[in-house]
Formats: C-alpha cells, structure tokens, sequence
C-alpha cells in the first residue's frame, strides 16, 4: 500500500477544514455557511441529491474553487495562501471527469502525480517509480499499466486517476464519486481501499451517491440538502428516515443489515405531502 | 515489495535514457544529412564534401574551406538555416499550443496566431515603420501572436469547452478577420511593387534569406524553445485538465501565462523572418508523437530537431521538384499539412472523440 507513512510531528487530526464556507455560482447560491472538518484516519462521505453542492464542496475543500465567503484551512494555513505544489503535498484531488485526448500510458499519468514531490528540474527517480508502480497496483489498475489511457474505458480511467493521486501520497485525500463509473468488483475494491487507507492515517472525503455504500464504508456521512449541511456524523445517525425524506424528498425504511452490519437504506416511494412519512 | 519488471516488451520501451537518446541521436544524424544535402543541391551543385568542408571551416575546425565557400557561405548556408531555426521554432509552437489547449488540432496557423503575427508584421511593413529598427518587425509580429492567442485562449476559456470544433471556429474566424485587415493595409499601399513583396513573404517564403535574419530569428527562438523545456514537464501536467493540474500542484495560471509568451515570441519570430509558413506546428509534433509518445520531455526536443529537419527538406522540395517553376516554400507544406490535417479530423471522428 502506499498510505503515507505516519508524518511525525503532525499532531493535528484535523488537517482540513471548511470553515463557513458560501459558493455563489451565476447569481444562485450553491453553498450557504457550509462547516466540515475532516478527520485523520476516517472516510467522510458527501452525500446529497443531485445539486445538493456536493462536488461543489469537494472543489473548495480541494483549494480547486474560491469561496465567496469563509475560509479553508489545511493545517490551521488558508489553503488560498498556500503554493499549488505545496498543498499538492498534502492533498489529492481525484475529479468526475478524467478524460484524455494524449496517449499518455496509464503509467505515465500515476507517475504525473508525483510531480509536487519532484524539485523543480529533477528527473522522476527509481523511488518514483516505485511508489507509482505501488499505487497502480492498490488501485487495482496495474493490468493496464502501460495500455495507453485513451483506449480504456471509463472505469479504467478512473482506477488510473485514483493511482495518480495515491501516488501523490497525500494526507487528504478527495474523490468525486470515485465509485460511480465501476463495475461491482472495482466498485468494494476502491471502497475496501478508502477503508484501508483511513487505516494507514489518511483523511478521505469521497462524493458518494449510494447511501447504502456510505452506510457501510464511511465512518462519517455529511448529508446536503439545498447547499446547506443538514446531518453530519455516524451513518446511523445521520441517515435516518427523517432525514432522507426531507433531503431527497423520498420515503425510506433504515433497517439493520445483519450481513454487512451497517444501516441499510430502502427507498419505498417518492414523498409526494410535506413532513409526513406514513 | 519486488514484482517482475521485466515483463512486456511496453514497460522495456520505457526505460527511460536510452530510448531518449537513440530518438534525439537519430533525429539530430538526420537534421545534419537535410542540412547537408540542402546546402549541396541547387542550380550550382555543391558535392557534399565540399559542403561539409565549408560548415567544418565555418566551425573553426579546418583552414581552408573550398573553393565554394561563396555559394554556400552567403546563398545556401543562411537559407537553409532560417528554414531550420523556423521549422524548430514553428514545430515547438505547435507542440505547445496543443498542450495549452488539450487539443491536438490546434497549431499557430489553424488558430489564427500566425495571422496574428503577419497582419501586426503588414501593419509595421507598410506604415514603413520598419525603418525605426531591425527589431521592429519581430517585435510587431511577437505583439500580434500574443494578441492573436490571447483572444483564442480567452474565446475557449469563455466557453469552458475545449472541443476540437471549438478551437478550429475561433481559428476560422481570427483568420478572416486578420486576413480582411491585412487586405485592406494592402489596398492601401501606394507602390504596387511593394505590395507584390508584402505578399511574397506573407505566404512564406525563405527565398534571399541573409545572416541578417538568421541572427533575427535565432536568440529569440533559443529563448523561446530552451524556456518551454524548462517548462515541459508543466505542459505534461497541463494534458489533465485544469483542475488536475492544479491539484496535482502546477500553478496553472501563471504557467499558462508563461507558455502563451512563450509561444507567440516562438512564432512571432518564425513569421518575421519567414512569413506564415503553416502547417509545420501541426504534422511535425503528431509525427513525433506517433513515435514518442506524448510526453513532452522527450516530444519537445524531438520535435524541434524534427521540425528542423522538415522545413529544410520543404524548402529543398520547393527550390528543386518543379524548377523552373516558383514554389513557395509554404505552399509545400500546405501541400503536405493539408490532407494530413484532414486525416487527423477524420481520425478524432471515428474515435467518436467530440
């Protein structure tokens, strides 16, 4: 694996937090006052109906897009502030889209996201190698390795764009909906490899759209509702009945699911009144 | 952990240095053989020892250099070197741009850039403004390729598209614009014979070229090319995407303000000194892609010995295949850039890539 080894000397767990942040995208506000600290060690995931903001939070929170208000931190420092090759240290973005019109080999990508580690005129060294060709495999893309990204498909693409930012090492690692493009095998794999990664000590934030995934996977579900934060903590908290209704406008059971011990959501119908759920 | 490395015959192609060097070793053989053979052949054929003499005692490395010292020394030498400053300079503009653009179709002369640099370099010729100084027609054609490609940039940016068709409209329409402006400066010179110039060098063309406009075309160019290889690796970074790039640490905007200057000082220069010679910044970096791969540390030095090497071979072609008859030597490698360009829309088709 290449979680990052354990950073001495980095005491925060909490290495990035949106403080308050608002986006307004043409004239429409996107975010309102929208807090999240993400944890060291725990898998966080976004989850909301469609223009909820939640890729719109994973862009901020990647120093990607400027809040019209508040303020992201990475280790106590606005992330405005700081150099791109800087935060690229600490923090790995893995975006939606991924397409590529250059014959770059899978490879050749993992190996780009070791660019903010590379001085300025260094050659990429055996060490790079190394990592890139570690992270191909824990992103379970390295039977693809040296294919050339335009011929895969998109679920390919996206293994290879996860390599790339492992291969980046970072602390925080950000992924909109990793998970949406893959088939059921690559689908537990990544989400297995969230886990693990939380594990070794990074931050996860991932855009996630099954509710059930996030149950089960993440320790920590944000749930936005009309760019607001709505519920934010454990699934079995924050992905109630009551809760989902009023964000998806939709009627739900949460039973226990004994076989993977985690909430299990099941849509019964579209909430057509207001507030009540029976 | 140790895994088989060894495996396919991709991950040996790899390898990095070597295959590097065998790429830029062979290109560079075959840039010196065109610049031989296009300095020997002509109306006064030269043999190549002579040739070789000649460049030998221009070096400093022999005493004596011949007797076609003259021909070559102050007719084919400057000639072919302008071809070869120009076709490097034009091939590494279009590298550059593709990659600004996420396009393999953009090129200087597609996009309007080259247009740029001619209407700014018509703008100076005809006003006479030349007189103030050799570096005013340079300086006037950097002007216009910047400005050129700034409104291209801004155009695709505005459009949060980066569609091949996109580019190629904005291209359309720059060039029609800077194409009626460069009419009308024409309509209104006043001496005919002078217009007749104007025109010559617009289409691009490399006959009479002297030391003068080598040592024009020259530092700025090494400026430009040495400057964007610097930067190569940033060029990689900026094939992913906006936003990957940043997140994967490139400071994107000043990067790309950088390779903006950068290019149009590139072909600003190429167009002083040789007018809009088109198509070279498209066919030569696809060539070299096809070989190399896209990544830029290797494609951009390869593709500015191969472009060298095509434009000396092109202006040969132009001087020699239908002689007597006038070829400019931007008519041939619209001959050869044309079908190729289609080839390249055609291919993007079929791969059902926007």
């Amino acid at each position: 694996m290449t979680g990052p080894p354990p950073r001495h000397g980095a005491p925060d767990d909490l290495p990035l937090v949106a403080e308050e942040v608002s986006v307004v995208i043409d004239g429409r506000p996107v975010l309102v006052d929208v807090t999240v600290r993400v944890r060291t060690g725990e898998v966080m995931a976004l989850v909301g109906p469609n223009g909820a903001g939640k890729s719109t939070l994973l862009s901020v929170l990647a120093g990607l897009r400027r809040p019209e208000g508040g303020d992201v931190r990475l280790d106590g420092t606005p992330t405005r502030s700081l150099r791109p090759r800087v935060l690229a240290r600490s923090l790995a973005h893995v975006p939606q889209d991924t397409a590529l019109d250059f014959e770059f080999t899978s490879r050749q990508v993992v190996l780009l996201g070791r660019h903010p580690h590379l001085r300025r005129f260094a050659p990429v060294g055996p060490e790079d190698e190394r990592i890139a060709d570690q992270a191909l495999r824990d992103a379970g893309a390295d039977r693809w390795s040296d294919q050339e990204v335009t011929t895969l498909s998109g679920g390919e693409r996206q293994l290879v764009h996860i390599a790339k930012a492992l291969a980046q090492e970072p602390r925080v690692l950000l992924l909109d909906e990793p998970v949406a493009a893959l088939d059921l095998r690559h689908q537990l794999h990544v989400l297995r490899l969230l886990r693990e990664l939380a594990r070794r000590g990074t931050a996860v934030v991932a855009v996630l759209h099954d509710l059930n995934q996030a149950a089960r996977f993440c320790d920590r579900v944000a749930l936005l509702h009309q760019g607001g934060l709505l519920a934010d903590g454990p699934p079995e908290l924050t992905l109630t009945r009551e809760n989902i209704a009023v964000a998806y406008g939709v009627r739900v059971v949460v039973r226990h699911d004994p076989d993977t011990r985690s909430p299990r959501v099941v849509p019964l119908d579209i909430d057509e009144g207001s507030g009540d759920t029976r | 952990m140790k895994t088989s490395v060894a495996a396919s015959p991709a991950r040996r192609a790899r390898r990095g240095p070597p295959r590097a060097a065998i790429v830029l070793t062979g290109l560079t053989a075959l840039l010196l053989v065109v610049v031989v053979a296009a300095v020997s052949l002509g109306p006064i054929p030269v043999p190549p020892r002579d040739t070789v003499l000649v460049l030998l005692h221009r070096l400093g490395v022999v005493a004596s250099a011949g007797q076609y010292e003259l021909v070559v020394e102050t007719i084919r030498l400057p000639r072919v070197l302008v071809a070869l400053v120009v076709g490097a300079a034009l091939a590494v503009a279009g590298t550059v741009m593709q990659a600004l653009f996420r396009n393999p179709l953009a090129d200087p002369g597609v996009t309007g850039v080259s247009s740029g640099a001619a209407a700014a370099s018509v703008l100076v010729l005809a006003t006479g403004a030349t007189v103030l100084g050799r570096w005013v027609l340079p300086a006037a054609a950097f002007v216009g390729a910047l400005a050129a490609l700034v409104v291209v940039h801004l155009v695709a940016a505005a459009r949060r598209d980066r569609s091949a068709s996109t580019l190629l409209l904005i291209g359309i329409a720059l060039n029609a614009l800077l194409g009626a402006v460069i009419s009308a400066v024409l309509a209104n010179v006043p001496d005919d014979r002078d217009v007749r110039g104007i025109v010559f060098w617009l289409n691009g063309d490399l006959v009479a070229r002297t030391w003068e406009h080598v040592a024009l075309a020259l530092p700025p160019v090494c400026v430009g090319v040495v400057g964007v290889l610097l930067l190569s690796r940033d060029l990689n970074m900026l094939l992913l995407g906006e936003s990957a790039a940043r997140s994967s640490g490139v400071d994107v905007l000043r990067t790309r303000r950088l390779l903006l200057t950068l290019a149009a000082l590139i072909t600003g220069s190429a167009v002083a000194v040789a007018g809009a010679i088109g198509f070279v910044g498209l066919v030569v970096p696809h060539v070299i892609r096809l070989v190399v791969g896209p990544d830029h540390r290797l494609l951009l030095p390869a593709a500015a010995l191969f472009g060298g090497s095509f434009l000396v071979l092109a202006d040969l072609g132009a001087r020699m295949l239908l002689s007597p008859v006038v070829l400019q030597t931007g008519t041939l490698t619209a001959l050869i850039g044309a079908p190729v360009f289609l080839l390249l829309v055609l291919r993007r088709g079929r791969r059902g890539a926007r």
